[in-house]
Parts: C-alpha cells; sequence; structure tokens
C-alpha cells in the first residue's frame, strides 16, 4: 500500500517533470521557474532515495528538500504575485529566512541530524502566505497557475504538521511511524496531481495551437 | 523491540510549533477573507459607479436630444408657417384698406388662399415628421415601409425592406424606438455615409425579433468605435437599452457599415 503510493508519487513527479520541461523554451519566466522547482525536486528525491539505499538513513536530505522548496517557490511566487508589496515581502522573507537558518546551524550543527521545528514551519508557513496573496490576485484576474496553487496550499497544510512531528515519530515502532508517512506520501501524490492538471489545463495546448496558427 | 523514550522537551516543542502554525494558518485565513471582502466591495461599488456614469452620459444624450428636438422644431415653425402666416395676416389688413379694386382684392384673396394652403401642408408636413401618421394607424412594417419610399423619392438612395415579422400592434411603444432608430441609422447612411444602398431585414431568430441594416457607404473604423459615438448613436444605444435588446455595429472604412438589432 505505502509502496503504491511512494511509487505513484515519484511517477507523476517524474511524469510532471518530463512534461514540464517539454515546453521550457516557449514559456514565461514564472513557467520556468516552477520547471526549476520540480526538477529541484527531482533531485532531491533522487538523493534521498540513493542515500536511502547507501547509508539507511536520509534524514539530513530534508533540509535540502525544505530550503529548495522554499527558495523555488519564493523565486515563483515573487515572479507571480504582483504589486510591488507583495513581491517586497516575498523577498525580505526568503533574505530573512535564509540568514536565520544560516546562523541557526552554525550555532547548532546537530539540528542537522534531525527534523528543524522551526526550518519547517517558517518555509511552509512563509509559502502558505504566498499562495494566499496569489488566490487574493486571483479574485478579479486571469487565473494563472489556479491548480498548482490549489496543490500547493493543500500539501502544505497537511504535511506540515506531519514534518512537525516528524521527531517523534522517529521515536515511534515501525508499525506506527509508517502510517504518518504513508499520509504524507498520499498527501505528495495529491499535490502532484494538481500540478498535472494545471498541464493539461493551461500548457497541453499552447503547442497544438501554435502548430494551427 | 524496545522502544527509545521520547523526551519531553521534544513533545513539547512539536506542540507548540504545530499550535503556533495552526494559529496562524488560522490568521492567514482570517485575513485572506477580509481582504477579499474588501476587494470584492471595491469592485462592486467600480462597477456601479460606471453604470451610474453610464446612466447620466444617456440621460444627458436623452435632454440634449430634446433640445435639438425643439430647436428643429421651432425653426420648422417659424420658417414654414409663422413666415406665411405673418404674409397672410399682412394681405388681410390690405384687405381692409379703402378704395380696393375688384382686381386688386381678387390678387390678395388668391395670395391669402395659396399662403393658407401652403402654411397647411407645411403644417403638415411637421406633423408627419414628428410622427408619420402611417406608422400610427398601420404600424411598424407600413411605417417602415413608408420610410423607405420617402428616402427613395426624395434622395439618390436605394431601400431594399424585407420583413419576416408579423408585428403585433400592442407594442407600438416598442416599435416606436424600432422606427426611430431606423430613422436615424438611414439619416446617417445618407448625411454622413454618402450611401447609395441601403438593405433592411426584419428576422425572427429563435423568437427573438432582430433586424438586421447594412449600407455601401463610406463607413468607419469600427475599432476606434468610441470615437464615431456622437449624439445620434447615443441615442441609438439608449433605444436598444429601453428595449432590453442588443445592438452590434461592425464597419470598415470604404465598406459600408453593418448594424443588427434585436427588440
Amino acid at each position: 500500500m505505502r509502496l503504491f503510493f511512494v511509487n505513484l508519487g515519484y511517477a507523476l513527479l517524474l511524469l510532471n517533470f518530463i512534461l514540464y520541461a517539454l515546453h521550457y523554451s516557449k514559456q514565461t519566466k514564472v513557467y520556468k521557474i516552477f520547471t526549476g522547482y520540480i526538477f529541484v525536486i527531482v533531485c532531491v528525491q533522487i538523493a534521498t532515495y540513493t542515500c536511502f539505499r547507501l547509508y539507511n538513513n536520509n534524514l539530513f536530505l530534508s533540509h535540502f528538500y525544505f530550503i529548495g522548496q522554499f527558495i523555488m517557490l519564493s523565486l515563483f511566487y515573487s515572479k507571480l504575485v504582483k504589486g510591488d508589496f507583495q513581491k517586497k515581502v516575498i523577498r525580505i522573507g526568503l533574505i530573512l529566512v535564509l540568514s536565520t537558518l544560516v546562523i541557526q546551524y552554525t550555532v547548532k550543527p546537530e539540528l542537522f541530524l534531525k527534523f528543524n521545528l522551526y526550518e519547517i514551519f517558517i518555509t511552509s508557513f512563509l509559502i502558505i502566505i504566498y499562495a494566499t496573496f496569489h488566490f487574493y490576485n486571483m479574485l478579479d484576474e486571469k487565473k494563472e497557475f489556479y491548480f498548482i496553487n490549489m496543490g500547493v496550499i493543500m500539501y502544505l497544510f497537511g504535511s506540515t504538521i506531519l514534518f512537525l512531528v516528524g521527531n517523534l515519530t522517529t521515536n515511534f515502532s515501525a508499525k506506527f511511524s509508517f502510517i504518518t508517512w504513508t499520509l504524507n506520501v498520499v498527501l505528495y501524490a495529491i499535490y502532484q496531481l494538481f500540478i498535472l492538471y494545471e498541464w493539461k489545463v493551461s500548457f497541453s495546448k499552447s503547442k497544438k495551437e501554435k502548430v494551427l496558427e | 523491540m524496545i522502544l527509545k523514550p521520547i523526551p519531553e522537551g521534544e513533545i513539547v516543542a512539536t506542540v507548540i510549533f504545530s499550535c503556533v502554525s495552526f494559529l496562524l494558518m488560522g490568521l492567514v485565513l482570517v485575513l485572506f477573507f477580509y481582504y477579499s471582502r474588501k476587494k470584492i466591495t471595491q469592485k462592486e461599488l467600480e462597477k456601479r459607479d460606471l453604470e451610474i456614469q453610464y446612466q447620466k452620459e444617456q440621460l444627458h444624450a436623452v435632454i440634449i436630444t430634446q433640445e435639438e428636438e425643439r430647436k428643429r422644431i421651432a425653426q420648422d415653425l417659424h420658417d414654414d408657417i409663422s413666415s406665411k402666416l405673418n404674409v397672410v395676416s399682412l394681405n388681410c389688413y390690405l384687405l381692409n384698406s379703402p378704395n380696393l379694386t375688384e382686381k386688386e382684392t381678387a390678387e390678395i384673396t388668391d395670395n391669402i388662399i395659396n399662403l393658407t394652403a401652403k402654411a397647411l401642408d407645411n403644417s403638415r408636413k411637421i406633423a408627419h415628421n414628428l410622427l408619420p401618421p402611417v406608422f400610427e394607424k398601420f404600424g411598424l412594417h407600413a411605417g417602415v415601409e413608408e420610410l423607405c419610399e420617402e428616402f427613395e423619392s426624395s434622395k439618390a438612395v436605394k431601400v431594399q425592406y424585407t420583413n419576416e415579422i408579423n408585428f403585433d400592434k400592442k407594442d407600438i411603444d416598442r416599435h416606436l424606438h424600432v422606427f426611430r432608430i431606423l430613422q436615424e441609422l438611414m439619416n446617417n447612411s445618407l448625411r454622413h455615409g454618402k450611401a447609395t444602398e441601403i438593405r433592411i431585414y426584419f428576422k425572427d431568430i429563435n423568437g427573438i425579433a432582430t433586424c438586421n441594416y447594412e449600407d455601401n457607404g463610406i463607413g468607419f473604423d469600427d475599432t476606434k468605435v468610441a470615437d464615431y459615438k456622437g449624439l445620434g448613436m447615443k441615442n441609438i444605444d439608449s433605444r436598444v437599452s429601453f428595449l432590453n435588446g442588443t445592438i452590434k455595429i461592425s464597419s470598415q472604412i470604404d465598406h459600408g457599415i453593418a448594424v443588427s438589432f434585436t427588440f
């Protein structure tokens, strides 16, 4: 069951990466950044998988996942949102979070080997705020990256809590800790489905139309 | 398998972070709702302002048209009737004067009869222009037919008129608007468009009465239609909105104009 969802998640992620990369050259900058985000996630997932096989421990890679996701999505939203205020908030947020994390890890390097609650919380929470900005902007404008935005909000709402309790679950017995991780994997697969749907709705047709023209 | 005991500090930290994150996410939700409402209300206000602005413009156009029409009627009365009646009254005074020969009396009476006839004829024409009696008596179809005949007989233009609708006489008030729109369009075609051919076609499309109007005049660039919206066009717009209909105007320079409106 869990394995099925893990594989489904991976397969969808890979499919999304391929589909988004296909139209890469003809698209806007926002689209390119999002494709970059998928690429970063693919890299982290491959690294995670390899580390798991080689060392049976890949927890430290979660930091790359959170920070990579935060940087890429911050850039994505800073290009996507309208208005100077929102762009400024996103830029300042990015700088502040990265600098505080650098300070935290230099002061307490041992945090690197477990889930860093502050890191999980601040990166997810800021992305949720940015996604809300985008929803707010879309109230009276054209819907751009609408389903991706929905997916981001849903996934982050769910997964943030699961990651926050991550340090506790590492102490659970394997049987119980798997339950929370299966939940996370299911959420992840749903998130990827949203991204896939966005591609189908917004970008799959662009090529055909161009051929017709 | 022996479980490692979970340090209490870890649990407390987790609980605090979870609690704070839920709280803050709730706060984000509330703020989102608050600002969205504000934005939507503002948009609605803007929309209403626009509507009011539009209505004001329409009212303005109606008032100006009314004044223009009054001026025109005043001018018609003054030029065609008052002037003639003046001469008649002068002639009547002349009749009163003593020592008139029979021939002079006959001449003056002839004059009076002629002028009164002309004044009568003119007053009939003015009344006819204001509201054609044929339209009032026989409805829109006959009214438009007569309008077409008038245009054909008096000016260098060919009018082709086709009607597929049986107009109900109960709707004559609405039909008067249609008649006025056509009058305005035809006047425009002649005056501004220099058209030599006009086609009018009444058609029933899925139960909605539609009028198609075309001419072969000089036309205009319909991408800049806002620049061309003179008083007449505004008048047509407000008449169509009275009729709860829609209007579509398309035109190209040197390719005439095509207007289609529903009523």
